[in-house]
């Protein structure tokens, strides 16, 4: 007889000894956890055995456990391996999680405000143990989902899983498609850093565009909180990243993959009837149980997974931080995300209504629709030529719009520009600061030769100083010295081919490198240097078409023709017509703590 | 062994295998990062210094390099040097080196009073005994004698002359080391009256945040004594820079520490200005000059200034601070007035002086009566190039009100 007045387990103790109670109230402890499996039937799984128990205890959790009940209890043999599917659809959903997680960690630290964004960012970096760690998966988890997503679009699209009964499927997996867009690109403006403020102006900008007027204006309005991108357009982009644009991915995807369970993987096309869809009427002898298997095998993926992902940040992938956002300032090269890129192409092509606009909007259309456009049974590839052969004409197409989105194609800037921003870029690294601290040497160097001492060639007699002043002065005459062997030489030999690659319109044209010392510090801790890069060269006559002309020169070959003007020529002040020269450049400072040069090598 | 199809690993205990690595792999990395996260977030936090310095620097250089030079040393005229041993210092050498000499001037002065009165004592004790032996046997005479007689003989005998000579004689060479000092330091600039910068704005922060509010709202003000007023450039205060390009010049000025505190006020082209030293409106100060006599000023009358103006005068000039404060440099400025109706005008060497021909003689011609006790060629004697006739007054009229 029980002392309470309800059974439990002191009975079983009574009526079997401890022992056997204990170890009966454990299995059953299992068994309710796995919904399903004992310990036994756990034994069986783990050493590969078939189950000794029937009905099948394995097929249990599908039908009673809550996130088993998703999981199809079998698959077809012949969608296990990486063909057809490429794991791509598992591979985005994993991307997703691995966003969520990171994405809750990095919220704790972060304020969506102007003021305190980019501080935030610094602190993570600076100040959170595994805040760098998280913040590079985080990214790169973005990066990997967009691509994972596409690519599974381009597989689904290549083997015609769209075709009935998955059009639905492919309809939603299109609304994933572009939420992911959006939550990549959402999540761009965030750090609000040049790069974040620059991209996604470029971005918005094109809904700003949208005809006619007034739909324009409101829909930038709607999405930047103001004309221009401030404190409101960040907390909108916030709130689209962090609530809206995941909510409405967690939705879909619970559709999506609904209806994926719901019809079956499809199976590779080669293997099925044509206009027959036999991926739900798997034979016993093709089936492949999702325990001890699939499950398996998605926690080896898993691991294998983030073993890389963990790898690659490590090593070879670090989310970039430029400088802080400036509405006042545009770097040079400045780009949309690499996803948006065949946008900004696109652009580039002509009218950005059309281009920018209409275009894109037509293909997103054509795309989600695409199933009730293309209603042929067949899904093999041999019966599929038009389909596949306009997928890989669209890919290509992307692919050149992407190249052509890039600050290499259709933009023109001058030379010296180029050369500037290629020697020491307003973002990033270059040439210039990657220079160890200590390799350079004071003095001033010219490209027109760097292995002796010698006169600048061009003299720019009676320039006027600008208010901020370039070194040297070249309104004097300047000595050049020998460049140091060295790394400091071989940063004057790519200074002096950036001038040959750039200076087609930049006649004459001698690049100059200023170092000296702006700081000292004890110990030489946090030294800083200055360093002075400008061009000086000779401006050229353009024709009303803004080419170059050309002349014959005293010597009798084709020269280019130079824009003259009377100019002081010597240091007495005589004057002549002489050819205009035109000075540009830029001042770089570089402290030895910073990390461009490697810090401490 | 179940048929496992296409799988990653087909077999399944190699599967797990691999599972299990992978997994340990990963998290033996991520331990390993978290082992070395302390390091790589000072490394980062370094690295970012130094980048923000760098900004800082390309800041200064396009926007303060203008005015206040492109190595931050000044514009002569125009604003003052920020690579300056002034704002790096925390005590301006050549004030420690004139409060040393002043308290060695000190401590001799009283070792010669000591040895004075001890001469004194000696001379009165011989009197003493050659009156004694005039004066008649138990007269009243004889009595006041004799104590006289005691106690200056107790208070000569109680005095050890020797010791109290080779002390004065130790001074000597300290003071003349002292002095030694500060006129080399006042050769190199320093002036001993001036306080270093957070000293002279009686800023209490730390040097970083003077700064900081400096360049965030300006100096609003300071059109009054150089051409150009420094301009607020804190967006918060309406200017174009952003707190974090504020905080990058500071730490770029700062990075100057090492530099300027190695520096002399003569190798900056351009010192820190108090409002009372002008320049736009000193430019327009008619001064007395070093020549002005006070007994012609005195006539002409010195009365009617302003005693709030004198305060505020005094403080800017560092009167207080630097010397009258406790009587150990220079007389204390509490109870001046009733000092000079009460002694000053009394020892004839300032006969027929009124208090306000006192004062402005005081201020303007220094060392033309030195109050005993007091060292002369101490105070500065170069007032007169910096206060008008109206700033005389107005200090009259303030240490008229300290009785």
């Amino acid at each position: 007889m029980s002392v309470l007045p309800i059974p439990s387990f002191l009975d079983d103790v009574k009526e079997k000894g401890i022992r056997k109670a204990t170890l009966e109230l454990i299995d059953e402890s299992v068994e309710r956890f796995t919904a399903g499996l004992n310990i036994q039937d756990i034994r069986e799984v783990l050493r590969g055995e078939a189950p000794s128990r029937r009905p099948n205890p394995r097929l249990t959790p599908h039908a009673d456990a809550f996130w088993m009940h998703m999981r199809p209890s079998y698959y077809h043999q012949a969608v296990t391996g990486i063909y057809p599917t490429f794991r791509l659809g598992w591979l985005s959903t994993y991307f997703f999680v691995v966003e969520i997680i990171t994405g809750l960690f990095l919220m704790i630290f972060y304020t969506p405000s102007p003021e305190a964004a980019y501080q935030n960012m610094l602190n993570i970096l600076s100040n959170v143990p595994l805040g760098q760690f998280v913040r590079d998966l985080h990214r790169l988890g973005a990066e990997g989902m967009v691509l994972a997503v596409a690519l599974h679009t381009i597989r689904t699209f290549a083997t015609g899983s769209f075709k009935k009964p998955r059009q639905f499927t492919w309809f939603s997996g299109m609304v994933l498609l572009l939420c992911t867009l959006f939550l990549s690109f959402s999540g761009y403006l965030l750090p609000w850093d040049q790069l974040s403020f620059w991209a996604v102006t470029i971005g918005t900008s094109m809904a700003e565009a949208a005809p006619p007027e007034v739909v324009g204006t409101n829909v930038n309005l709607l999405l930047r909180g103001a004309p221009d991108i401030g404190a409101g357009g960040l907390l909108r982009f916030y709130l689209l990243h962090v609530f809206l644009l995941p909510m409405l991915v967690a939705i879909f995807l619970g559709v999506h993959y609904y209806k994926v369970v719901l019809h079956g993987a499809s199976l590779p096309p080669q293997l099925e009837e044509v206009g027959q869809d036999t991926a739900k009427r798997v034979p016993m002898d093709k089936r492949v149980y999702f325990t001890p298997d699939i499950l398996t095998n998605e926690l080896t993926w898993l691991g294998l997974t983030s073993f890389i992902m963990v790898v690659a940040v490590i090593w070879f992938f670090h989310a970039p931080l430029e400088h802080h956002a400036n509405p006042q300032v545009t770097p040079l090269h400045t780009t949309a995300p690499w996803y948006f890129l065949w946008l900004q192409g696109m652009l580039k092509l002509g009218d950005k209504v059309f281009w920018g606009l209409v275009v894109p909007t037509v293909l997103l259309v054509t795309f989600m629709i695409w199933p009730y456009l293309d209603v042929s049974p067949s899904r093999r590839y041999a019966h599929r030529r038009f389909g596949l052969s306009l997928m890989l004409l669209f890919i290509t197409a992307m692919l050149f719009l992407t190249y052509m989105g890039t600050p290499r194609f259709g933009v023109d800037t001058a030379g010296d520009q180029e050369v500037a921003q290629a020697l020491a870029p307003v973002e990033g690294v270059g040439p210039l600061r990657e220079l160890p601290f200590d390799a350079w040497v004071n003095g001033t160097y010219c490209t027109d030769d760097l292995t002796k001492d010698h006169a600048l060639p061009i003299v720019d007699w009676g320039a006027q100083q600008p208010p901020v002043p370039l070194y040297p002065d070249t309104s004097q005459p300047v000595t050049c010295q020998a460049v140091p062997e060295g790394r400091l030489r071989d940063l004057m030999q790519t200074y002096k081919d950036l001038m040959v690659r750039w200076g087609a319109r930049l006649p004459g044209a001698v690049g100059i490198l200023h170092v000296q010392d702006d700081q000292k510090t004890q110990n030489s801790a946090q030294d800083l240097k200055r360093i002075d890069i400008k061009i000086i060269w000779y401006l050229a006559a353009l024709d009303a078409n803004n080419q170059l002309q050309y002349e014959t020169g005293p010597d009798g070959k084709q020269q280019v023709k130079l824009q003259t003007v009377e100019r002081q020529i010597d240091a007495n002040g005589n004057k002549a017509v002489a050819p205009v020269i035109q000075t540009s450049g830029k001042i770089v400072f570089v402290n030895r703590l910073s990390e461009y040069h490697g810090g401490g090598e | 062994m179940l048929k496992a199809g296409r799988v990653l690993v087909p077999n399944f205990q190699n599967r797990v295998l691999l599972g299990i690595a992978t997994f340990s792999g990963m998290l033996l990395l991520v331990f390993w990062i978290a082992v070395n996260e302390p390091g790589r977030m000072d490394v980062f936090t370094q690295q970012y210094h130094g980048r923000s310095i760098e900004n800082g620097a390309a800041t200064f250089a396009n926007n303060c390099a203008t005015c206040h030079g492109p190595d931050a040393r000044g514009i002569t005229g125009k604003a003052p040097a920020l690579n300056n041993p002034m704002l790096f210092l925390k005590d301006n050498p050549a004030k420690v080196a004139a409060a040393k000499l002043s308290d060695l001037q000190n401590q001799q002065n009283t070792l010669k009073s000591q040895i004075d009165t001890y001469n004194k004592n000696t001379q009165d004790l011989a009197a003493a005994t050659e009156a004694l032996k005039k004066a008649a046997p138990g007269s009243a005479d004889e009595t006041a004698l004799k104590k006289q007689i005691a106690d200056l003989s107790n208070q000569v005998k109680n005095f050890d002359l020797a010791n109290t000579q080779k002390q004065l004689d130790a001074l000597t060479p300290q003071v003349q080391a002292a002095q030694a000092d500060l006129d080399k330091l006042k050769a190199q600039g320093w002036d001993p009256n001036r306080d270093t910068r957070l000293a002279e704005v009686k800023w209490g922060g730390r040097l970083e945040d003077y700064l900081t509010s400096t360049i965030i709202s300006g100096r609003p003000v300071s059109a009054a004594y150089w051409p150009q007023p420094m301009p607020a450039w804190g967006q918060q205060a309406g200017g174009p820079m952003r707190p974090d390009e504020v905080q990058d010049v500071v730490a770029y000025i700062m990075n100057f520490h090492d530099m300027a505190v190695n520096l002399t006020p003569k190798d900056v082209n351009q010192q820190f200005k108090l409002p009372s030293e002008g320049g736009a409106a000193a430019a327009n100060k008619q001064v007395l000059g070093t020549n002005a006599d006070p007994k012609a000023l005195a006539q002409a009358g010195l009365g009617g200034g302003d005693p709030a103006a004198g305060e505020a005068l005094y403080t800017s000039l560092a009167c207080g601070p630097a010397c009258h404060l406790a009587g150990q440099i220079a007389p204390a400025t509490k109870g001046t007035y009733t000092r000079i109706v009460n002694e000053r005008l009394k020892d004839p060497a300032n006969a027929n002086k009124t208090p306000e021909e006192y004062i402005a003689e005081s201020i303007l011609k220094p060392n033309a009566y030195v109050v005993p006790g007091f060292t002369a060629g101490v105070m500065p004697q170069d007032f007169g190039n910096k206060i008008d006739l109206q700033d005389l007054k107005n200090l009259i009229a303030y240490l008229e009100t300290q009785k």
